[in-house]
């Protein structure tokens, strides 16, 4: 390498780190601000949390939670199995 | 509108234990019709393949008889869609860890429709087949098996499938691992269409045109003329020396 490219990684890496004290001190000073005077948020811009439910568990998919409805009538009822065991 | 239903199951020549179950179910509800039709084939090689199909297919017509009536209150196929890949990934789970605990491994296939009205939903593990019956047949399933990936792949002919001596291996199944992937279809129901699934061991020595000429959807337009061809092709795949269960069950909509 040449003295003169040497010069031009070197000018960069230094505006990079320059660069990254400026950001990251600005970062601080706010976080700094922000920390003791905590931002206001009016009730009405809140943001409402969605709680996802967990997927269902074996044995909540197994259990049989609801009574049979009036409205849904069985015609036509064929099971062939070939044990009495379950899981 | 009226669905037509039927099936049959015959443990076969050879086995001593017939590992295929079957269900079906039809309602008439105020949004119309609805129908649940299944057939899991247990896989032989493994212990209690008949306990793996039986648990699913109970399972099935629990979930249709007790739960799909309150998700049609509110229905998309999308969430019929959940339903089904949930039921089918948690019975996978409880197939292991029953097998984990007994120190045995079992699996099953496991084919069916889930029809309302004149929609349908196929959902497809395994190497049990849906064939519909109109002016031709065509197979409304691809197999999940070794041989089919092979030939997909170009690595052997469908010719060589039928003779390797791995053609039954499944890549896909309930019950063996953790990963259960289902082929979920969407379409609607052609009205005067016959829609027949069946395990491997009713299909394995007939030919398609044998099964189009018996279960053809111009002469099979009833349940007792179903029951009464299903049993004579049953019988012809006996004659033949079909080693394994056979089972197969019918479906048609009137609409």
């Amino acid at each position: 390498m040449t003295k003169y490219e040497i010069m031009v990684i070197a000018a960069a890496a230094l505006v990079f780190v320059l660069i990254n004290i400026i950001m990251w001190t600005i970062i601080a000073h706010k976080e700094r601000r922000s920390g003791k005077a905590p931002a206001q948020v009016p009730q009405s811009t809140e943001v409402p949390t969605v709680r996802i439910p967990p997927p269902m568990s074996t044995e909540e998919l197994f259990v049989r939670p609801k009574e049979k409805r009036s409205d849904f009538v069985i015609q036509e009822s064929i099971t062939f199995t070939h044990t009495d065991e379950n899981l | 509108m009226e669905y037509i239903v039927a099936a049959d199951t015959d443990i076969g020549n050879t086995k001593e234990v017939n590992q295929d179950s079957v269900c079906i179910r039809t309602a008439a509800c105020k949004q119309g019709k609805a129908a649940l039709v299944m057939v899991c084939d247990g896989m032989g090689g493994l212990s209690k393949g008949e306990l793996a199909s039986a648990a699913v297919v109970r399972s099935f017509a629990s979930w249709f008889e007790y739960e799909l009536p309150y998700e049609l209150d509110n229905w998309s196929w999308d969430k019929a869609e959940k339903s089904v890949t949930n039921r089918l990934l948690a019975l996978n789970a409880k197939i292991i860890e029953h097998g984990s605990r007994c120190n045995l491994q079992l699996g099953t296939t496991v084919t069916g429709i889930l029809a309302l009205n004149s929609d349908m939903m196929t959902f497809h593990v395994g190497d049990t087949r849906i064939y519909k019956l109109s002016q031709e047949l065509s197979i409304l399933t691809e197999d999940h098996t070794f041989v089919n990936r092979e030939v997909k792949r170009g690595n052997m002919t469908p010719e060589e499938a039928l003779q390797d001596p791995r053609r039954n291996a499944l890549t896909n199944c309930v019950g063996v691992t953790g990963s259960v992937v289902p082929d979920i279809k969407f379409s609607s129901i052609e009205s005067g269409a016959n829609y027949m699934i069946c395990s491997d061991g009713f299909r394995h020595v007939i030919t398609k045109e044998e099964i189009l000429d018996r279960l053809s959807p111009k002469k099979v337009t009833t349940k007792t003329a179903m029951q009464i061809k299903l049993r004579e092709l049953i019988d012809l795949v006996k004659e033949r020396e079909e080693r394994d269960n056979i089972s197969a069950a019918m479906f048609r909509a009137e609409l």
